[in-house]
C-alpha cells in the first residue's frame, strides 16, 4: 500500500514536472499587464531596508515601465536597449543606451526576456532552473558571464510573476513582491 | 672627332654615370601636397600650414558602412573596430560603444576630483553632499543598483557622470543603434580611427587607409558598402592620381616628342641623337633638385615633360639648321651664340619659380633651371661630337605640318596680330580690375564635390570637429598656455552663454594647469571635515555614513597627492588629444581650442580679449594672395634678368625691344585666353607666364636672326615649328592631366607656346 502510495506520487511528480521551456511558453502568453510591486532593498550601504512601492507595466516583447510612487516619484522606461529615466521636477528625460553585450544589459534582459518568455535570450546569459508545479513554480538564473549577481530567483503561479529576488555577490539583495490586482 | 670634342662628350659620360648612380642609390620621391603649400610668414600662417599638415583633424579617418539593415550594419562596425584598435597603426577607435573607453573611463574617474570644473568647496558640506545623496539614493533603488553601487560608494557626489560627457564618453547627443554610432536615419553604421601617423605621413595614412578597407573586407557580405573620409584620404588619392598624371605626362611627351623627330628627319641617328639633351638634363636636373630639396615632388617630375618639351628644342635648333652639306660643327659655330641667348632666357623664366616661397614650384624652377642649362651645353658641345658624319645629310628634312604657306601670311598680316594684342591687352586690363586672382587655398587641391558632401555628412553623424575656428593662445611653457587657454575657455563659455558659439574642446578639459588643480586640491576637505559633513549628511537618509568610505579615501588621496601630469595621460586616447591641441611651436607652447557651430566670430573675437581668434579659412586666403604678391614681384625680377641677358646678347635696345614685343604680346594673348576659357589665375599660371616668355624668346630670337638665303629662312622655320610642335606636345600632355597644378601648367604653357609662335613669326621679321 505504501509502495503504491509512493508509487503514484512519483507518477504525479513527474506527470506535473514543469520545464522552463514550458513556463516559457505561459509567460510568453502574456501581452501585456499593470501590477503594483513593493520593493526591498537590503544593503550594506543603507542603516534600514529601502521600501519602494509603485507600478509595473509590461508590454510585449520589450517595453518595461517601473513607475516608482513613493518614497519618491520616477519613471524609468527600458525599450529594448533604450533606458529613459523620468522624474518630476527634472528639466529633460534622461536616456541611457545600453551597449549590446555588456553586463548592464544582462541584468535588464534577465527580467525582460522572463517577461517576454523568451527562453534562448535567458540561456545567452544565465543557467535556467525550474522546480515546482505549473500552478506554482520557481525558476533560478544563475549567471554564466561576469556580473555583480549571484542569483536572481523568480516565483510564481500559471503565467502570473509573484516574486523576484535578485541577490549580489557582495550579500545585498532586492525583494520584489507582485500584487496583481486584476486577479 | 676634334679633342676639345672628346673631352666634352668624356666629361658628359662621367657627368651622366655620376648622377645615374645618385639617383639609384640616394633619389627619394614624395607626393606630399603640402610642398605646395606656402611658407608662411606670420605666426598664424605657420600655425595653420602646420595644422594642415598634421592638426586635429587631419588624423581623423571617418567610416560608414552602409547596405544592409541596422543589426547586421552594427556587427560589422563592431567587428571592424575590434580589429583595427588592436592594430598599431590606430591609437583610438570607437563605434560608440562606450565599454571600448574603459581605460579613459578609468583614468577620468582616479582624478575626478582635480578635472571636474564644478569641484567647489560647497559640493563638500552637508548640505551639497545631501544633496547628492538624494540622487545616489534613486541609483541604489534603480535595476542597475547591483552596478552601480560600487561606484555611488565612491563617488557619491557624480563627478565621473558629470565628467563623461565631455570626453566624447557619453554618446547621449549622437545617434545609437544596436549600442553602436549610426545616422540618425540608421542606413549608415559609423566608425572613428584616428590614425597613429601624422596627416603628412601618407605612407603611414596610406597603410591606415588600407588596414580599415582590409577590416572592412574581411567582415562584411558582398552587399555592404564602406565609405570613408579623411584629409589623408583625400592626400593618398591626389598623391597616387599625381603620380599616375605625372608619369603619363612624362610619357606622352617623350613617345610624342619622338614621333614628332621621326616624322620630321625621317632618320634614326637624329631622332635618338635629339633626345640626348633633353634627357641629359632630365637626370642631372632630377639629381640637382634631389640634393639641394632631398625628397623629389611627383610633381616636379611630372615637370619632367615639359622640361623634354623646352630642352627637344635645342637639338632641334641644331639639327634643322645644319644646311646640306654644312658640317654640324659649321652649323654649331653659326648659331650656337643664339642657341646659348635661347637657353640662357629659358633658365631665366624658370628663375622665377626658383625664387617662390612655394617648396614645390621651386623644385620645378630648378629642374627647369639646371635641365635646360644641361641640355644647352650637351647639344653645344657634346652632339656635334656624337653625330657621326654625314647621319644628318642624306636626307630631306620636313616638318610634320608645313607653314611655310603660312608664314608669309602671318608676316602680311602683323597689323592684325598687333590689333589683337592690343585688344587682349584691353581685356587683360579689365579683368586684373574685377579681380583675376584665385585666392582659395582649397583650389590648390580641390576635393571633388561629392566627396567634400560625404566628409561633410560623415563630420555631421559623428560629431567630428571640423576646425576651422581656432582660439589659440600661447605662453612660455605648457602650464603658461595652459592657464592662458583656461582664460581663454572662461571667455568662451561666456559666448556659449550668449549663443555665438555652440561648443569648443581645450587640453586644459584633460589636463588642467597646475594652478587650477590646486585651486580645487584647496576646495576639497580633509577627512575628519568630509566625515562629519557626510555624517550630518545622511541623518535623515537610509545610508550608512560609512558606505562612503571609498569616497573619503579617494577625496584625501586627491587631496594631498601630486596633481594630474602629462605622462599620467599616456596609454590612453586624452594623450593624444591633449598633444594635438597643446604643441610646442616656434619655441613657445600654443594651445589651440577648436570652435563648433560658430554663428558670430565678431562677437567671440571681442570676448576673447587678447586670445587670438584664427579664422583658418581666411588665413589661407590671405596666405595665398600674400604669397601670390611675392610670386609677382620674382616674376618681374626673372623678366628683368631676362631682358638684361637679352640685351647683353644683342647689344642694341631697339632689337631687344623687337624681340621683346612678340613676347610679351604672347603673354597678353595667353592671359586674355585663359579669361575668356574661365580661368582663375592661381601662381601656377602665373610663373607658367614667365615660362611661356622663356620659350617665347626662343622663337623671337630664331626668327629674328638674320637669314640670308631662302634655305636658311626655310631651316628656321622648320626648326622653330618642331619646337614649338614639342612645347605644344608637352603642354598638352600636361593639361589633359585631372591633377590641377599640372592642368594650369599646361594650359598657360601649351597657350603660350601657339601665340608665341604666331606672334613671333609676324613681328620678329629680321630687317
Amino acid at each position: 500500500m505504501l509502495f503504491v502510495a509512493a508509487l503514484t506520487a512519483v507518477a504525479s511528480a513527474s506527470v506535473s514536472a514543469f520545464s522552463p521551456t514550458e513556463l516559457m511558453q505561459l509567460l510568453s502568453g502574456v501581452q501585456s499587464s499593470r501590477v503594483r510591486f513593493v520593493e526591498t532593498r537590503h544593503s550594506a550601504m543603507l542603516k534600514q531596508p529601502l521600501v519602494l512601492s509603485g507600478e509595473l507595466v509590461y508590454r510585449r516583447p520589450d517595453r518595461l515601465e517601473k513607475h516608482v510612487q513613493a518614497p519618491f516619484v520616477e519613471t524609468i522606461t527600458i525599450e529594448g536597449s533604450r533606458v529613459t529615466v523620468a522624474r518630476s521636477g527634472a528639466e529633460g528625460d534622461r536616456v541611457i543606451t545600453l551597449p549590446a553585450g555588456s553586463t548592464a544589459q544582462a541584468l535588464i534582459e534577465s527580467l525582460r526576456a522572463t517577461l517576454a518568455g523568451d527562453l534562448p535570450a535567458l540561456e545567452r546569459h544565465f543557467a535556467v532552473t525550474v522546480q515546482g508545479t505549473r500552478s506554482a513554480w520557481s525558476m533560478s538564473l544563475t549567471p554564466r558571464i561576469a556580473l555583480p549577481v549571484v542569483r536572481v530567483d523568480f516565483a510564481g503561479g500559471d503565467d502570473r510573476i509573484q516574486r523576484i529576488e535578485v541577490s549580489e555577490s557582495g550579500g545585498d539583495r532586492t525583494v520584489t513582491t507582485i500584487i496583481d490586482p486584476a486577479r | 672627332m676634334t679633342r676639345r670634342g672628346g673631352a666634352a662628350v668624356l666629361l658628359w659620360v662621367a657627368v651622366l654615370a655620376v648622377s645615374m648612380a645618385w639617383s639609384v642609390r640616394r633619389l627619394e620621391i614624395t607626393a606630399d601636397l603640402s610642398a605646395f603649400l606656402p611658407q608662411a610668414a606670420t605666426t598664424e600662417q605657420s600655425l595653420l600650414v602646420a595644422q594642415l599638415r598634421d592638426g586635429v583633424a587631419s588624423r581623423l579617418i571617418l567610416v560608414g558602412v552602409q547596405g544592409l539593415d541596422a543589426p547586421a550594419l552594427a556587427r560589422i562596425t563592431r567587428a571592424m573596430a575590434d580589429a583595427l584598435a588592436a592594430d598599431a597603426k590606430f591609437v583610438f577607435v570607437t563605434d560608440g560603444d562606450a565599454t571600448r573607453l574603459e581605460r579613459e573611463r578609468a583614468l577620468v574617474f582616479r582624478w575626478r576630483y582635480l578635472l571636474g570644473p564644478s569641484v567647489s568647496p560647497d559640493r563638500f558640506t552637508a548640505a551639497g553632499l545631501r544633496a547628492s545623496l538624494d540622487e545616489a539614493l534613486r541609483l541604489i533603488a534603480s535595476p542597475l543598483a547591483p552596478l552601480v553601487k560600487p561606484l555611488i560608494a565612491a563617488d557619491p557626489t557624480g563627478e565621473l557622470l558629470r565628467l563623461l560627457p565631455a570626453l566624447g564618453a557619453d554618446a547621449s547627443h549622437r545617434s545609437l543603434r544596436e549600442g553602436v554610432l549610426f545616422s540618425p536615419d540608421g542606413h549608415r553604421a559609423l566608425l572613428v580611427a584616428q590614425t597613429r601617423a601624422p596627416g603628412f605621413d601618407l605612407d603611414g595614412q596610406e597603410a591606415a587607409i588600407g588596414a580599415v578597407r582590409e577590416a572592412f573586407v574581411r567582415v562584411a557580405p558582398a552587399e555592404a558598402r564602406l565609405v570613408m573620409s579623411s584629409p589623408g584620404l583625400h592626400a593618398v588619392e591626389s598623391r597616387a592620381r599625381i603620380q599616375r598624371d605625372a608619369q603619363l605626362a612624362s610619357a606622352m611627351t617623350l613617345a610624342g616628342v619622338i614621333l614628332l623627330l621621326a616624322a620630321t628627319y625621317r632618320s634614326p641617328w637624329p631622332t635618338l641623337l635629339s633626345a640626348v639633351p633633353a634627357l641629359s638634363g632630365l637626370a642631372l636636373g632630377v639629381v640637382v633638385v634631389s640634393i639641394v630639396f632631398g625628397p623629389v615632388h611627383a610633381i616636379t617630375l611630372g615637370f619632367g615633360a615639359m622640361l623634354i618639351g623646352e630642352a627637344i628644342d635645342y637639338p632641334t635648333y641644331l639639327f634643322a639648321n645644319n644646311a646640306p652639306h654644312e658640317s654640324l660643327v659649321d652649323t654649331q659655330s653659326r648659331i650656337g651664340r643664339t642657341l646659348l641667348l635661347a637657353v640662357a632666357t629659358t633658365a631665366c623664366g624658370a628663375l622665377a619659380m626658383l625664387l617662390s616661397g612655394f617648396r614645390g614650384l621651386a623644385q620645378l624652377g630648378l629642374l627647369i633651371l639646371s635641365g635646360v642649362i644641361v641640355a644647352g651645353l650637351v647639344t653645344q658641345y657634346v652632339l656635334p661630337a656624337l653625330t657621326p658624319a654625314g647621319a644628318l645629310a642624306r636626307k630631306r628634312r620636313r616638318p610634320l605640318v608645313d607653314l611655310s604657306r603660312v608664314l608669309p601670311v602671318l608676316q602680311r598680316s602683323a597689323w592684325l596680330v598687333g590689333l589683337a594684342i592690343a585688344a587682349a591687352a584691353i581685356v587683360v586690363a579689365f579683368a586684373l580690375r574685377d579681380g583675376i586672382w584665385e585666392d582659395d587655398l582649397a583650389n590648390v587641391d580641390p576635393m571633388p564635390s561629392a566627396t567634400r558632401q560625404l566628409d561633410r555628412e560623415l563630420r555631421e553623424q559623428t560629431g567630428a570637429p571640423d576646425v576651422r575656428y581656432l582660439a589659440v593662445v600661447s605662453g612660455k611653457d605648457r602650464e603658461a598656455a595652459l592657464v592662458a587657454s583656461e582664460r581663454a575657455a572662461a571667455a568662451l563659455d561666456r559666448a556659449i552663454a550668449q549663443g555665438s558659439l555652440a561648443a569648443y574642446d581645450y587640453a586644459a578639459r584633460y589636463l588642467p594647469s597646475q594652478s587650477t588643480q590646486r585651486v580645487r586640491q584647496a576646495a576639497l576637505p580633509d577627512a575628519s571635515a568630509l566625515t562629519s559633513a557626510l555624517e550630518k549628511a545622511v541623518a535623515d537618509l537610509p545610508f550608512r555614513a560609512d558606505a562612503f568610505a571609498p569616497f573619503v579615501a579617494d577625496v584625501e588621496r586627491m587631496r594631498t597627492g601630486p596633481p594630474l601630469v602629462r605622462g599620467d595621460l599616456d596609454g590612453t586616447a586624452l594623450a593624444l588629444k591633449v598633444d594635438s591641441l597643446l604643441l610646442q611651436h616656434g619655441g613657445r607652447w600654443v594651445a589651440l581650442l577648436p570652435l563648433n557651430g560658430v554663428r558670430d566670430a565678431d562677437a567671440i573675437g571681442r570676448a576673447l580679449g587678447d586670445a587670438t581668434l584664427l579664422d583658418l579659412k581666411a588665413q589661407a586666403d590671405a596666405l595665398v594672395a600674400g604669397y601670390r604678391d611675392q610670386s609677382l614681384r620674382s616674376t618681374l625680377l626673372g623678366l628683368g634678368c631676362l631682358v638684361v641677358i637679352l640685351y647683353l646678347g644683342v647689344r642694341s635696345i631697339p632689337a631687344t625691344l623687337r624681340l621683346l614685343a612678340p613676347v610679351l604680346g604672347a603673354v597678353l594673348l595667353t592671359v586674355a585666353a585663359l579669361v575668356a576659357l574661365g580661368a582663375k589665375l592661381t601662381i601656377f599660371h602665373l610663373v607658367s607666364l614667365l615660362l611661356v616668355v622663356g620659350v617665347g624668346l626662343n622663337y623671337a630670337l630664331f626668327f629674328g636672326r638674320p637669314q640670308v638665303s631662302a634655305e636658311e629662312r626655310e631651316l628656321t622655320l622648320l626648326s622653330v615649328t618642331v619646337a614649338g610642335l614639342a612645347t605644344l606636345i608637352a603642354s598638352v600632355s600636361l593639361g589633359l592631366s585631372s591633377t590641377p597644378v599640372l592642368q594650369a601648367i599646361g594650359t598657360t604653357t601649351g597657350l603660350g607656346a601657339v601665340f608665341a609662335f604666331i606672334a613671333s613669326a609676324a613681328l620678329a621679321r629680321a630687317r
